[in-house]
């Protein structure tokens, strides 16, 4: 869920400063929300089709975001999203339609980059971040969100949904309720039950379903914690209101089943067609394996009380005392609420108090490295009588900033996704005929050598071999060649 | 006396030895025995371990466990032993990812102490899930304010991060399930996790933690844990 700040009390006391300013933070909101959109579709021409042209010519980025994001919420409809190589496949069939004559690698190309750009691959899945004025305090502050998230299902089966923030990109400056796209996706399948689409009535049929997994699930998993940590799990809270939901969970999808099994029957007596009627038994057998699972969920609804009881009853047993508070409930939490300069201060002595006595290892050239480069803090009890000389520590500014890294990593991983090997050599000199600085193709010799073993290669599709030896202006020594790897 | 030192030190040696078991090695088992038995002998271990800057956790049938006395001890492990170059919020990501796989293992004092309570093995998701779900819950219990980096709490960092990265093919410090399985991988390396059941997904490998988890988190990290959150709350 991303911050848009509340204004507190002690904020509007600045009101007066911002006398005369219009609050427009929910159109704020709706323009910086896109604002990831509108990047991919700035900077999509910076992707080369690898004959020189641009990847994106002819295709509409916003459009495929927002599909992406559509397709996404009809996945939260019929299960719990859809997943990584669904939504590329959808894309990559999307952009088809927009642009017929571009190869299958480069379709995949283009669906992965604009799911990158929804997640914020480039900044490492971290959250969205922009900062705005807010005119309610008269001052710049920063707002954070995600479009997506990608989350295991029950089965961990990860699977990509919108966020709350993604819903509103979708319903665009409609300005709703986020809680409203539920109504949405409701109103969404009434519709394709009606129209007889038997196939999606199918899925409708197997998400209820799942439903009533989830519930048995749930109330398993609060019955398991409450016999491992007694004390945990309250009724009140955590239990008695799955209970109630399990029960209307019960009571609503036995009516839906009874009104969807009446109509399967109805419509048995009518279809002739084959496929149809396959069809329809396929449903009918969905609704009765679903109305099995509510029996038992019916029965350990009404059997979760006495287990409970059985499990809280573990706790009332002598104990030896320690003063120690229960890890998961309490002192976990309370590590998790410590500020994080403090966290940051006792997570050595936590870190290493986990560790046995272990003898050194011989480090490795890494970490030489490391060692070399790390500059020590100054003792305070620092003796001047002890003989020995002060020799000023010697700062190596890093050769190549971060901006030039990231655009040659990313120039190099678009080379590499038209599934073609390219030497070493090669590379270099289709950055000279690109006209890339000496810097940058000095960036692009040392990321190609850094990915050269399989454990630190920055481009895990490619393997490296070594292929004879090459001299140029950047650099000179052995050649390597990059190969797709064989896909599994 | 000279035969009593080089025991002593030989039962140190075999105590740092982390992948040894006494029950697979008779001359483990047989100086274990002599130091419960031997009032001078275990005198002489513990001499000869505080010389070499160790302390004695605990002794049993399951072996001496034994940990470094201070960090400047020579056996204590560098943090660039564990992963190199993290920064500030990252060692905070592992510290927590560590705690919450323990927490799994020991969710109470009781289980903790009782070693006659066997910990359930677990696989990555239930250590994933577990660190997640109290994330979200003290985000919803706590109401959101703006403040500088360095003032936020512990779970906001993680809330930051995603929960998992869609293309990282092995641990990786750019999501929760990455710190995860970049924690589990060194407590297994450092035996005080065990991996009971090996798969080829491993969403279904079973991990279950080992009584020097117990040990250690019983002797030394959760009495630390305890001191620092009070420091914490009273600050």
């Amino acid at each position: 869920m991303g911050v848009f700040h509340e204004v507190t009390d002690q904020e509007k006391t600045s009101d007066e400063l911002a006398v005369g300013l219009i609050d427009l933070a929910p159109q704020q909101r709706n323009l910086l929300l896109m604002r990831p959109l509108f990047q991919l579709e700035l900077t999509k021409n910076m992707f080369s089709d690898g004959g020189g042209g641009s990847l994106f010519d002819g295709i509409d980025t916003n459009y495929l975001s927002l599909v992406a994001l559509a397709y996404m919420m009809e996945g939260t409809a019929v299960a719990m999203g859809y997943t990584l190589v669904e939504v590329q496949q959808y894309l990559a069939h999307i952009v088809a339609h927009m642009r017929p004559t571009l190869t299958v690698t480069q379709r995949n190309r283009i669906s992965e980059i604009v799911l990158d750009a929804l997640d914020n691959a480039s900044n490492n899945y971290q959250e969205h971040s922009y900062e705005y004025f807010d005119s309610r305090t008269g001052k710049n502050r920063e707002v954070r969100f995600r479009l997506t998230t990608y989350e295991p299902d029950l089965e961990d089966t990860y699977r990509y949904r919108p966020t709350a923030e993604g819903y509103l990109v979708l319903m665009g400056m409609l300005d709703l309720e986020v809680e409203d796209h539920q109504i949405l996706v409701e109103r969404m399948l009434q519709l394709l039950i009606e129209r007889g689409r038997f196939d999606q009535a199918y899925e409708f049929a197997r998400r209820a379903r799942m439903l009533s997994i989830e519930h048995r699930q749930l109330l398993r998993d609060f019955i398991t914690q409450a016999w491992r940590a007694p004390g945990s799990v309250i009724w009140a809270r955590d239990i008695g209101p799955r209970l109630r939901e399990a029960r209307t969970h019960i009571r609503d999808r036995q009516e839906e089943d009874r009104r969807m099994e009446e109509s399967v029957r109805e419509q048995l007596t009518k279809v002739d067609d084959i496929r149809a009627r396959e069809q329809l038994v396929r449903l009918h057998e969905v609704l009765k394996s679903a109305s099995t699972l509510r029996a038992q969920l019916q029965f350990e609804v009404s059997g979760a009380g006495e287990k409970f009881m059985d499990a809280q009853a573990t706790a009332f047993r002598a104990r030896k005392f320690t003063g120690l508070p229960d890890f998961e409930a309490r002192l976990l939490p309370a590590t998790l609420r410590i500020r994080s300069d403090r966290l940051a201060q006792g997570a050595d002595a936590i870190l290493l108090s986990l560790y046995p006595a272990a003898v050194p290892k011989t480090p490795d050239l890494s970490q030489i490295l490391a060692v070399l480069l790390e500059r020590r803090t100054l003792e305070k009890n620092f003796d001047n009588d002890v003989p020995g000389e002060v020799v000023p520590f010697k700062m190596y500014p890093d050769p190549f900033p971060n901006d030039i890294a990231e655009f040659v990593h990313h120039w190099l991983k678009s080379k590499f996704s038209l599934g073609a090997s390219w030497r070493l050599d090669e590379l270099l000199d289709a950055a000279e005929d690109e006209g890339l600085a000496v810097l940058e193709c000095q960036c692009i010799a040392y990321a190609l050598y850094r990915s050269f073993p399989d454990s630190e290669s920055l481009f895990p599709n490619m393997h490296a071999h070594q292929d004879g030896v090459f001299v140029s202006n950047i650099a000179q020594g052995d050649n390597l060649r990059f190969d797709p790897r064989e896909s599994k | 006396m000279m035969a009593s030192c080089r025991e002593a030190s030989r039962l140190l040696y075999k105590a740092l030895h982390l992948g040894l078991s006494p029950a697979n090695d008779s001359e483990y088992r047989e100086l274990l025995g002599k130091y419960r038995a031997d009032g001078h002998f275990s005198a002489a271990v513990q001499e000869a371990a505080a010389g070499l800057e160790l302390v004695i956790l605990d002794v049993s049938e399951r072996g001496l466990i034994v940990a470094p006395a201070s960090r400047d001890s020579r056996f204590s492990l560098r943090l660039s032993d564990l992963r190199q170059n993290l920064s500030g919020e990252q060692k905070i990501a592992l510290v927590l990812a560590h705690l919450a796989i323990s927490a799994v293992f020991f969710p109470t004092t009781d289980r903790l102490e009782e070693d006659s309570k066997i910990p359930l093995p677990a696989t990555i998701s239930r250590f994933r899930d577990t660190l997640l779900s109290l994330v979200s819950r003290l985000a919803n219990e706590e109401t959101q304010t703006e403040s500088a980096e360095e003032l936020l709490p512990g779970w906001e960092l993680l809330r930051r991060l995603p929960p998992v990265n869609p293309k990282a093919e092995r641990a990786s410090t750019n999501s929760v399930e990455g710190f995860v399985k970049l924690a589990l991988k060194q407590m297994v390396e450092y035996n005080l996790v065990r991996l009971e059941r090996e798969s080829e997904d491993e969403t279904q490998a079973l991990y279950t933690a080992t009584y020097r988890l117990r040990v250690h988190l019983r002797e030394l990290t959760l009495p630390h844990l305890f001191e620092l959150t009070r420091h914490s709350v009273e600050l």
